[in-house]
């Protein structure tokens, strides 16, 4: 079955708006020392201020998302990979005329052999729920919710699957993802968005990224 | 008459300004004790730690100051609470070699994410050895200072870094408001003094080894103030004060093949330019 994707220009446009005040969170890696928890009243409330705009466990959990996402079911799926059977509990979702079965953030197409290969989050599609372990990321007004290599923004009837913003920071890679070096610079290629390593932290976080 | 009643007068006066003055005088030694006294202990006027894990901790923190290297391996635990309030505690092995006063090498390892951390007296650099990618930046010329820097600048915060910091003592208890001493315990089969302390923010436990090695071989920090509460665990399993600690320790050799990234700033400033920057255009599916 032949793949279509159809960008459509309104998500083109929220994309477009939210990109431009887009903003990657601080995130922590480690934790474990009073160093860290007995600054002086002055940086403490400095660091208050930053991270109340952000949940707490986004500062403290950075290093462990890696072994976080191994307990969840779309960390063991790549774009392309074929399976014999589709698990229980999958639901069929479509964007236009393309249908897709879809469970926990894998899209799977149906091949001509019978067996079933999994794809790239469709854009346009929209699930009935958020898979397991969703990243929140904040866009300006706009929450983005990232797991298994897609965005997802909240519709009044579940959660579309959007363009990539540019320049958000994600905690992991999508499952998948390859090196690509472009005009000399290492980027990771995953689902046609590329992801920029960068060290904050203490940890590599990636950055979405058009070279 | 009029000469003796002004000569009272002013007597009283003379005397009434005299008690004023005895008055401010003692009303000054007073508040100047006070204003010395609080500089002089502040520990004892702001906390209530029991005499015994005071001094349990102080020659803890003493032995460990006076120690010119030393390296340690340690499991540590972080727990994770879900969104159903359960608890994940997620481990890695820590090793530390440390040489003051500026001197410092941390490894973090699991299965699932490797790192290493190199301060050398100018510069600290971080290996992700799971993707072989590095980051660089310079540092001030002691620990105290870098690792202030490390966490004001970039918001990196190593785990059990407080057995690093030249005043371990003070790094510990500056904000500590009660300190209890539940006498011995065994950690790993050494018997261990187990101290508590209370502070606004977290909680904390400490295991002291008994005897004339003062080591620390237990830490827990609970963030009693999240969700769930979440602890810091750290055991030690092993303590060398006695190996030197070659300074190429303290140096990065980047592996074969390494790639060097940036190390990017964790300031609001950072955010801000790069909210304000022009818009890119977007990342989109093509139809293969």
């Amino acid at each position: 079955m032949k793949l279509r994707f159809k960008t459509r220009p309104w998500l083109l446009s929220v994309a477009t708006l939210t990109a431009v005040v887009t903003f990657s969170p601080a995130l922590r890696a480690d934790w474990g020392s009073l160093h860290a928890n007995n600054l002086s009243p002055s940086q403490r409330a400095e660091i208050d201020h930053r991270e109340s705009e952000r949940r707490v466990h986004e500062r403290r959990h950075v290093d462990i998302e890696a072994d976080r996402h191994h307990a969840f079911y779309w960390s063991g799926f790549y774009a392309g990979m074929a399976v014999a059977v589709l698990p229980p509990g999958y639901v069929q979702v479509s964007v236009g005329a393309t249908g897709y079965y879809y469970y926990d953030g894998v899209y799977y197409q149906p091949t001509t052999s019978g067996n079933y290969v999994v794809v790239a989050p469709p854009v346009g599609v929209i699930i009935p729920q958020l898979p397991s372990g969703v990243e929140p990321i904040s866009v300006g007004p706009t929450i983005y919710y990232y797991a298994g290599g897609a965005f997802y923004v909240q519709q009044p009837t579940g959660f579309a699957v959007m363009p990539a913003p540019l320049g958000v920071t994600v905690t992991t890679l999508p499952p998948g993802a390859a090196p690509s070096v472009v005009k000399g610079v290492l980027y990771y290629l995953a689902n046609y968005v590329y992801y920029l390593p960068v060290m904050q932290g203490g940890v590599t976080v990636y950055v979405t990224a058009n070279p | 008459m009029n000469t003796g009643l002004l000569t009272r007068k002013r007597t009283w006066h003379n005397r009434a300004v005299g008690q004023a003055g005895r008055l401010m005088k003692h009303a000054l030694l007073i508040v100047s004790c006070l204003v010395l006294g609080t500089w002089a202990t502040p520990a004892q006027d702001k906390t209530n730690i029991a005499p015994q894990a005071e001094k349990c901790f102080r020659a803890a923190c003493q032995y460990l100051a006076e120690a010119p290297f030393f390296c340690l391996t340690a499991e540590i635990w972080r727990e994770h609470v879900t969104a159903s309030a359960q608890k994940i505690q997620f481990s890695r092995t820590v090793t530390f070699e440390v040489k003051r006063p500026n001197r410092l090498h941390v490894e973090i390892r699991s299965p699932h994410s490797e790192r290493g951390f190199w301060y050398d007296g100018k510069s600290l650099t971080i290996l992700d050895r799971k993707r072989n990618l590095f980051s660089a930046a310079p540092m001030p010329g002691t620990l105290d200072a870098a690792l202030d820097n490390m966490h004001g600048q970039f918001g990196i915060d190593l785990p059990l870094i407080d057995l690093a910091v030249s005043d371990p003592y003070q790094n510990a208890t500056s904000n500590v408001l009660k300190g209890t001493d539940y006498g011995l315990a065994p950690v790993l089969g050494v018997d261990c003094h187990h101290l508590a302390f209370t502070q606004a923010n977290v909680d904390w436990q400490v295991w002291i080894q008994d005897g004339p090695q003062p080591l620390i071989r237990k830490l827990v920090i609970t963030h009693k103030n999240e969700e769930g509460a979440p602890d810091f665990t750290a055991l030690i399993t092993r303590w060398d004060l006695t190996q030197r600690i070659s300074d190429s320790a303290f140096v990065f050799d980047p592996p074969p093949g390494a790639t060097k990234i940036e190390m990017r700033q964790d300031r609001p400033e950072s955010r801000e330019d790069r909210s304000s920057g022009p818009s890119m255009p977007l990342t989109t599916p093509t139809a293969k």
